[in-house]
């Protein structure tokens, strides 16, 4: 019994040795750390661009440290290893090897860059930070970012975007937030912003009030690439670049697209006459006929009673049937243009018939003119027929026409494009 | 008493005979002189055990007979007896202790098991396990000697090798392969094994291709004792401590044993491998009545340990070590390990033995096993890769060639290791910036669940119609179900993830149902513990018929068995995932396999020294459950063209049994028909999980075993083996690949793999080594082993016709592309030594290994990344992972028993 004793004492210090060894691998939390830069910028970014030579690319030799706030990322996938950053005087891009920047420079988050050892130059006007690539700017290698970019306390709230006009845009905007209120996207409602076909990247037409246009770029890997643009008028936000003389605006992400009121207004025709279909044409009198033509660049139908001499016409150009009871409010507009006539000679007029059959001579249904209409005063010179208000009639198979006559003598051409006709769906 | 001879049968039962005469003799200890009881005693093709009193006999003809006695922890006793029409009284046998080498051989083992860390979700190991006290002499010093370089025993996969424990089967039912760390640590407890290699016969199961174990847990059969061991060293833990005891059979009829360890360190040999793992074994056992004997084993080895991670030789360069492991980084000072293994896997087994007569007896069992397994690892989410040696970070990604130098010099000069290992800080700033602007966690830890349930039952008999005729039989059946998912385990700071497909998001730009993981709570914020991601079960029906009938003769044994197996399964959704719809959630097609197989083997006798063996058997397995779907995580998608497996196989042996010495030569050929693999990687061009299934692969494993010892002298033994293998590929596999988000169609080529080299195990190796005991209870050991033939792990996409599409004809790099790298040969030196004594009533042991003395550290294997930059064809890009060995190792070990 005493050695059984023994051996159980010999138990109890292995077991006892066994239960108090731990092996760690449970980890707390630990606390939230706020990171501090510790050290001051010396100068302003507005300043520090001023030193850029203008051409080729410029090593920083000098301790010059930038700060700003961040205000374009990659989060949304559409600006590509950059981050653009701002403070009081203006902005800067700065040009990164890494992925998922977005990850620790949060839009609202305040860095500081040791600008020593980076290098300044231009890509297509735009003055940018980075690194060496081949002779031009390129991104800075990741192993050396740690060394340059600061982070400075936690992401703060993101700066208000500065509001302008398309017109006013200056270069001291650049590189910076802006916002235009009060303006549409060409093909508003109808493509998206970037195809996925394209190789990289593709470009939008922004329109403000008054006539102006700018470039909105997208990249196909944002993710909001496949979305459709937004029709109507709202306001959009976005960094502001230029490339070869000509601004473009960014978008960080579909909360750059502000309050757009969907405009109900929809198409119902909108040709441009690379082809007479899906408009028809019937000649009365006369072997000459209306056709689709081209020149300088535009498309267009067109109709003359000369071909080696003056021929007397009456020709038709007719339009698809159109459901106009569907639609409210619709507006009726094309560009004409003339030559050999003069002007109002009565050659060509509008019509509309709402019992005509779709086929067969024009002449047996009942055709009433538009009044009112811009018409081309000769020269070829395009004139926009101005709107014609179509909201009184109504029908389910409401044609419009294009009616050319002429006799032997004062033989003019008549060209046609651009009709228009949109209305409001019901 | 002499009529009372109780025969402790293991599952095999016993040999009982009745001839003419009886040989009869007492075993006892050499030092105690007290009887040894259990102890198997072998006489030529008959099996028995000792009684309470160390008595065993046999009945005998007159003829030359070998009588072998082995016993666990003593030397194997072998004598040349004569025996004539008179009964044979023996002298009393005297065994000697060996001091504690066995238990110190499954130490050497066992660490090597399972410690790397591959992308498969569970993988068994590789290792070879049928560590048993046989008479068969290659496969002895083989098991020991190669297992750290992991030596496979005729290069078979372990899915080909079966393995009971009291006729419970081990075998996963999903991947096929037996994991021995669901018992590790567990070494007295499980020391009790019968087994045999190839197609051999077994009398407890139908058996495998590459081999049967059977390990008996039964408490009457574990020796009575009382042991307490503790172990030093620098493998994967640092300290052992093993507790054993067995009661023996009490006078009650009872029988208990106990077995607990705990093995752990803080940190490995590698870095960041955490280790602590308990065991614990239950056996109880009550002789009902002179039929009936019940048996009761529990037990299982709840482990949590930090894994290893492979890498690219130009980390290991870089950062000097060869076992640098990536999984680990600091955190506030301490090592942490991203890849945490957390598994408990216990069992429960009832055994009934049932003597029915003199004839017959039947073991049913019945078993249950449970099991939590899971494994922690980093996700992200749309932010950096946070693994360091990702290989966009090394230097030889880089263009710029000042920043390639920065970077090497950065790696090299790493002191806060925050570039070389993950850098956990970061993670959780990330975490806590996206907190501040209410984003989800970028970073966190998950647990990719691999659970089970299953339930077995099993009846085997034997019929010992005549002396000469046995039968033996069974009747197999378990139900299975494996539950897959993932749990958020570590929100590392963040404050809420969703579940949503990242990659999907990119691939399926404005499609907001495709990146949804769960649909039925689409936009739920996941916290710590929920299941997330993917979730599905397994559930699978085996049953198994055999019977095996066998001659014994006086100067043959031949024997017959055949088997038929029924195998169904399916698979059940229990999330549905937005990628698939209307085919994730639910009950998936159910497959149906019926199998069979006949193995037919024999010995001749020549005499009492000389024998000829061969076996063969022809034998048909369903495929591997995992292996027929596609993107088995999210979708009951199947591929049609996984068919049953056929394997043929054979060998034939000469033995030699002498007195001074043993000698044994194989040679053994297996052809494996219309395999299937499975190679789950993550596709970083697509950047979704992608499934590549093989299907179609044949293989031939041909070879020949040579093993020897010879006992120089009394205290001077010399052991020799040498294995010459040639496992190879002998067909060109059809290779599926599927995208798990589906972004693109699966797509099947043909792989040019014929005649490559089967993978995983050196296939020469060779292994000298002599043995010195005395009677004052020291031995020593030497041992040198050298291997060759160890080939890395292939790609099969780099073998197909795109992967050297627009290379010219007889262009180099075509041969460059496809061939396959051998590793570099190997040779290592061992040592053990080892001394014991007796005190009063204790037993005293220590023994000391050091093992790979030169500390050369060897590439035990390796695999060819799967992504294959198919544009420039530059291997250097994603060039192959690599293991290290360890090096020079120790293990020390002081046991006292009583």
């Amino acid at each position: 019994m005493k050695k059984f004793k023994l051996f159980l004492g010999i138990i109890a210090l292995a077991g006892g040795f066994t239960f108090s060894s731990c092996v760690k691998d449970d980890f707390d939390t630990p606390p939230v750390l706020v990171p501090e830069a510790g050290f001051e910028s010396n100068i302003s970014i507005a300043n520090f661009k001023a030193l850029y030579s203008g051409n080729g690319v410029d090593s920083i030799a000098f301790d010059t440290i930038i700060q700003g706030i961040v205000v374009g990322n990659d989060e949304s996938g559409n600006i590509y290893k950059s981050l653009i950053i701002q403070d009081q005087s203006g902005g800067i891009e700065i040009k990164l090897d890494q992925s998922s920047l977005y990850n620790q420079y949060r839009i609202g988050q305040k860095i500081y860059v040791k600008c020593k050892g980076m290098y300044l130059g231009t890509y297509g006007g735009l003055v940018q930070l980075g690194y060496l690539y081949q002779g031009s700017i390129g991104r800075m290698p990741e192993i050396f970012i740690k060394d340059h970019l600061f982070l400075d306390s936690l992401p703060g709230k993101p700066l208000v975007p500065a509001l302008k006009t398309i017109a006013t845009l200056s270069p001291a905007n650049l590189s910076t937030i802006v916002r235009f209120d009060s303006v549409s996207f060409d093909d508003g409602g109808a493509r998206v912003f970037c195809e996925q076909s394209v190789s990289s990247a593709d470009d939008r037409v922004m329109r403000d009030k008054n006539g102006s246009t700018i470039l909105v770029r997208t990249s196909k890997y944002a993710n909001f690439a496949s979305d459709v643009l937004p029709s109507g008028i709202g306001s959009v936000v976005g960094v502001l670049s230029i490339y070869n003389g000509a601004y473009q605006l960014y978008i960080r992400d579909r909360n750059d697209i502000i309050n757009f009121q969907p405009d109900s207004n929809v198409y119902l025709l909108n040709h441009k006459f690379s082809a007479l279909a899906p408009f028809t044409q019937y000649s009365v009198v006369g072997s000459q006929v209306w056709t689709a033509s081209t020149y300088g660049g535009v498309n267009f139908a067109q109709m003359s009673g000369y071909q080696s001499g003056y021929f007397a016409n009456e020709d038709w150009l007719i339009s698809p049937a159109l459901n106009l009871n569907l639609y409210s409010n619709e507006k009726l507009k094309f560009d004409n243009a003339m030559k050999y006539g003069s002007a109002g000679d009565g050659t060509l007029k509008a019509y509309y018939s709402v019992d005509y059959l779709g086929t067969g001579d024009p002449n047996q249904a009942t055709w009433t003119e538009f009044t009112g209409v811009n018409y081309s005063t000769g020269n070829f010179t395009w004139a926009q027929s101005g709107e014609i208000d179509m909201s009184a009639i109504n029908g389910t198979n409401v044609y419009i026409a294009f009616k050319y006559v002429c006799g032997t003598a004062g033989v003019p051409t008549w060209e046609v494009t651009n009709v228009s006709l949109q209305g409001k769906k019901l | 008493m002499k009529k009372k001879l109780l025969l402790l049968f293991f599952l095999s039962s016993f040999v009982l005979s009745y001839g003419q005469s009886l040989l009869k003799g007492v075993v006892c200890d050499a030092n105690s002189k007290k009887p040894l009881s259990g102890i198997a005693v072998v006489l030529n093709t008959k099996q028995g055990f000792t009684d309470d009193l160390g008595k065993f006999e046999f009945s005998v003809d007159p003829q030359e007979y070998t009588l072998m006695i082995v016993a666990d922890g003593y030397d194997t006793y072998i004598k040349v007896i004569q025996v004539a029409t008179s009964d044979v009284l023996m002298d009393t046998i005297n065994l000697v202790m060996k001091t504690e080498l066995p238990s110190d051989a499954m130490a050497v083992a066992e660490v090597s098991m399972g410690s790397s860390d591959f992308e498969s979700s569970k993988e068994g190991q590789n290792v070879s396990s049928l560590l048993h006290s046989s008479a068969d002499v290659f496969n002895n010093i083989a098991d020991f000697n190669l297992s750290s370089i992991r030596f496979r025993s005729r290069g078979y996969d372990s899915e080909y090798e079966e393995v009971y424990i009291s006729g419970m089967r081990m075998n996963d039912a999903e991947n096929g392969r037996p994991s021995w760390s669901e018992w590790g640590g567990l070494n007295d407890a499980m020391r009790n094994k019968q087994g045999v290699y190839g197609v051999e016969s077994t009398p407890f199961a139908f058996g495998g291709v590459g081999g049967t174990t059977n390990i008996n847990t039964r408490a009457s059969g574990m020796r009575k004792q009382n042991k307490i061991t503790y172990a030093l060293s620098n493998r994967s833990y640092n300290n052992r401590i093993t507790y054993s005891y067995g009661s023996g059979v009490l006078k009650n009829g009872w029988s208990f044993s106990v077995n607990a360890s705990r093995r752990w360190s803080q940190e490995g040999m590698v870095e960041g491998t955490t280790y602590d793992a308990w065991a614990y074994f239950l056996g109880a056992e009550k002789k009902i009545n002179s039929k009936h004997s019940i048996a009761f084993s529990v037990f299982g080895s709840p482990y949590k340990r930090g894994l290893q991670s492979s890498s690219v030789q130009e980390a290991y360069e870089l950062t000097g070590n060869n076992l640098y492991n990536s999984n680990w980084g600091y955190q506030e000072g301490e090592k942490r390990n991203a890849r945490i293994r957390k598994a408990h896997e216990p069992k429960f087994i009832i055994n009934d033995y049932w003597k029915v007569n003199e004839k017959l007896s039947i073991t049913n069992t019945l078993g249950a096993s449970y099991s939590r397994y899971g494994t922690t690892s980093l996700n992200w989410f749309d932010a950096l890769d946070p693994r360091p040696d990702y290989y966009r970070y090394l230097p030889s990604y880089q263009l710029d060639a000042y920043a390639k130098a920065a970077l090497t010099d950065a790696w090299k000069n790493d002191p806060d290791k925050t570039l070389t290992q993950i850098d956990w800080a970061q993670l959780y700033n990330i975490n806590y910036i996206a907190n501040s602007v209410g984003s989800q966690a970028k970073y966190v830890l998950e647990e990719r669940r691999d659970d089970h349930l299953r339930f077995m039952g099993s009846s085997v008999f034997k019929y010992q119609k005549t002396e000469e005729l046995t039968f033996n039989g069974g009747l197999e059946y378990e139900y299975f179900i494996g539950n897959h998912f993932k749990t958020l385990n570590d929100l590392l700071g963040g404050e809420y993830i969703y579940d949503y497909d990242q990659f999907a998001e990119r691939d399926f730009a404005g499609d907001s149902v495709k990146l949804i993981n769960n649909l039925d709570d689409p936009n739920k914020k996941i916290l710590v513990g929920d299941r997330y991601g993917y979730d599905y079960t397994m559930k699978s029906h085996t049953a198994k018929l055999w019977g095996m009938a066998t001659l014994t003769r006086n100067n043959f044994d031949a024997w017959v068995s055949a088997n038929l197996g029924f195998n169904s399964f399916y698979r059940q959704g229990n999330m549905q995932n937005g990628r698939y719809a209307d085919n994730s959630l639910g009950k998936s097609e159910v497959s149906s396999f019926i199998t069979y197989g006949i193995k037919v083997g024999g010995t001749w006798k020549i005499s009492g020294r000389y024998y000829v063996q061969g076996n063969a058997g022809y034998l048909t397995r369903p495929p591997v459950m995992n292996n027929m779907f596609t993107s088995i995580r999210i979708s009951n998608k199947m591929l049609d063209n996984v068919g049953i497996e056929s394997n043929l196989s054979g060998d034939i042996s000469f033995i030699f049994k002498g007195t001074r010495a043993n000698a044994k030569v194989t040679a053994y050929q297996t052809y494996f028909k219309n395999q299937s693999e499975l190679i789950g990687f993550y596709h970083d061009v697509y950047r979704t999980y992608t499934v590549m299934v093989l299907t179609g692969v044949d293989k031939v494993h041909q070879g020949f075993e040579i093993g020897g010892d010879y006992k120089i002298s009394k205290s001077f033994t010399a052991v020799g083996a040498l294995g010459l293998g040639n496992y190879r590929y002998t067909s060109r596999p059809t290779a599926y690949t599927s995208f798990e988000n589906g972004s693109l169609p699966d797509t099947s080529s043909t792989v040019y793999s014929k005649y490559f080299y089967v993978s995983g195990t050196p296939q020469n190796v060779a292994s000298i080594g002599l043995k010195y005991s005395n009677a004052k209870y020291w031995f020593i050991d030497l041992n040198a082993n050298y291997y060759d033939n160890l080939y890395l792990d292939f790609n099969p996409a780099r073998r197909t016709q795109t992967a050297i599409a627009n290379l010219g004809y007889e262009d180099p790099m075509i041969e460059t592309i496809t061939k396959q790298e051998k590793l570099p040969a190997g040779f290592t030196l061992d040592a053990s030594i080892g001394k014991s004594w007796r005190v009063k009533d204790y037993y005293i042991g220590i023994n000391f290994n050091v093992s790979n003395i030169l500390g050369t550290q060897l590439k035990s294997g390796g695999f060819e990344q799967m992504r294959f930059d198919y544009e420039t064809k530059n291997l250097d890009k994603f060039p192959p992972k690599y293991f290290y060995g360890y090096g020079r190792t120790f293990f020390l070990m002081l046991s006292v028993r009583m």
